[in-house]
């Protein structure tokens, strides 16, 4: 686990221009001086274990990949990345108040490259989102409910800073890694990023799935649910979902314990990065790129609540998300180029019965 | 002993002030806040020790940050922790919450939790008194 906070530190500093040097900050958790540098895996074995299993690949001890659009680094690395920015401005203006600080480092992490980078992956997956809308049978999607899903996309606002006022209520947020969808009192609807995100995540394919994800929260079977908004293909994946077992019927249907809205997200967003893979499918050079692509999309998935008790875990397993979801669509194997299908059963919009 | 304890206690009940906080250095008393936001799960603790806190945080179980703060920073930080528990019906955690945060303040006398979500006018107290522990950790 050191070793690859270490070598995500390293390439943290050879990847990212602009950051000047700096000591290690003494409250900052202290990371081994020496960095391996990352290693290709073999081919062609790994894109059959892959096929197998890429929960055992993605989340087993292999270095940081580079796929063709970048790397994701693990999430602790990112923050801890933030924080050392965080503490050499402190230390830089021993003066300032904590208003004047923060002001300085949303200016250093979110950069205009960078800001450009999210909001133009953004405004890609929304349009992919209502693309997949557009694309379903009437039978599957009414007519009456894909416009009032297309609004609900088209509402969501990306929120961003500068200035630092954005994310007022939650000031810590500019050093932490959460990319998370949040509707307020108001009727308001966003989706914010922490900045140790900026920071970690450099693969298009990964900020593709992470923004499906929380977009897709948008229009959640549960999320719309208050809203009237009636899609009978959602009662019928939802009833995939259980008979996979990917949802548990004993949490409830949209209790704050079930986990329908995160395997919902999980499944839309599998679609999206789906079309992201095949569109730039004809640029992969070999099997080795097309592998790195799809593990990075969802490298940051390996965190798992194996701590937590059964019944708090906000989120399904990291290996039913990449093995019972993201791996499981046809779409994604065709990509990986796997000989078989998944031995887990894709569940479809439009099918109930597995 | 425990006859002077126990009138210290009933004198910081009525007049609303932890042990702690009348200088007691034989208490007890700590603060957490646990909050899930997006994939990840964040925890917040600082723990009174004499004259001195230690606050660590973490995310997903990795420590990232750890550093003591002086008696007067807890002092601040546990007022504001005090003030969430003391906001009037703090919010039940909504089914479309998907940012919900568990807050504890722990001392000799008693263990008082309150939950709500960070998206909430509770959220925006728990997320100033993170962010002021950040800057008095980074800032020392």
């Amino acid at each position: 686990m050191l070793g690859f906070l270490a070598i995500g530190l390293g390439l943290t500093f050879w990847l990212a221009p602009g950051l000047p040097e700096r000591e290690l900050p003494r409250r900052v958790v202290e990371l081994p001086s020496e960095l391996p540098e990352p290693q290709p895996i073999p081919e062609p074995s790994p894109t059959l274990e892959a096929c197998e299993s890429l929960f055992a690949v993605a989340c087993g001890k292999i270095p940081l990949l580079q796929d063709p659009t970048g790397i994701v680094q693990p999430d602790a690395a990112g923050e801890i990345e933030a924080l050392r920015v965080y503490e050499t401005i402190i230390h830089q203006h021993p003066d300032w108040t904590s208003e004047e600080v923060d002001e300085e480092l949303v200016k250093e992490i979110y950069t205009d490259r960078r800001r450009d980078r999210i909001f133009d992956t953004f405004q890609w997956v929304e349009r992919a989102m209502e693309t997949f809308l557009d694309r379903q049978p009437a039978s599957t999607i009414p007519a009456a409910a894909r416009r009032k899903l297309k609004k609900r996309l088209r509402e969501t606002q990306l929120e961003l800073p500068p200035p630092a006022s954005v994310y007022a209520n939650e000031p810590e947020l500019f050093t932490k890694n959460d990319v998370y969808y949040s509707s307020f009192a108001d009727g308001r609807r966003v989706i914010r990023m922490g900045g140790a995100y900026l920071l970690s995540s450099k693969s298009f394919f990964n900020r593709v799935f992470t923004i499906a994800h929380e977009l897709a929260h948008a229009i959640d079977p549960c999320e719309i649910m208050p809203t009237g908004v009636e899609v009978p293909s959602y009662r019928k994946i939802e009833g995939c979902f259980i008979k996979v077992r990917l949802v548990n019927r004993a949490r409830g249907h949209c209790s704050p314990e079930s986990l329908l809205p995160e395997v919902f997200a999980d499944w839309v967003a599998t679609e999206i990065t789906a079309d992201a893979l095949e569109q730039y499918v004809s640029k992969f050079k070999n099997k080795r790129e097309r592998l790195y692509s799809v593990i990075n999309s969802v490298r940051d998935l390996c965190n798992d609540e194996i701590w937590l008790e059964d019944d708090l875990r906000a989120h399904p397993s990291a290996r039913d998300r990449m093995d019972g979801i993201f791996a499981a669509n046809p779409r994604i194997r065709a990509i990986l180029q796997c000989e078989a299908p998944s031995r887990r059963i894709a569940c479809e919009l439009n099918q109930e019965s597995p | 002993m425990k006859s002077v304890l126990l009138m210290s206690a009933v004198l910081a009940l009525l007049n609303g002030c932890s042990l702690f906080e009348r200088g007691s250095s034989a208490v007890k008393s700590s603060i957490e806040i646990d909050y899930v936001r997006g994939q990840n799960h964040h925890r917040f603790v600082a723990v009174a020790k004499e004259d001195a806190a230690k606050v660590e945080m973490s995310r997903d179980r990795t420590l990232t940050q750890q550093a003591n703060i002086n008696r007067e920073q807890y002092l601040k930080l546990l007022r504001q922790a005090e003030a969430v528990l003391g906001q009037r019906a703090p919010a039940q955690v909504l089914p479309t919450c998907r940012t919900p945060f568990v807050i504890k303040v722990v001392s000799d006398i008693d263990t008082r939790k309150a939950e709500g979500c960070r998206s909430g006018e509770e959220g925006a107290a728990v997320g100033k008194l993170i962010h002021e522990a950040e800057f008095l950790v980074s800032k020392d």
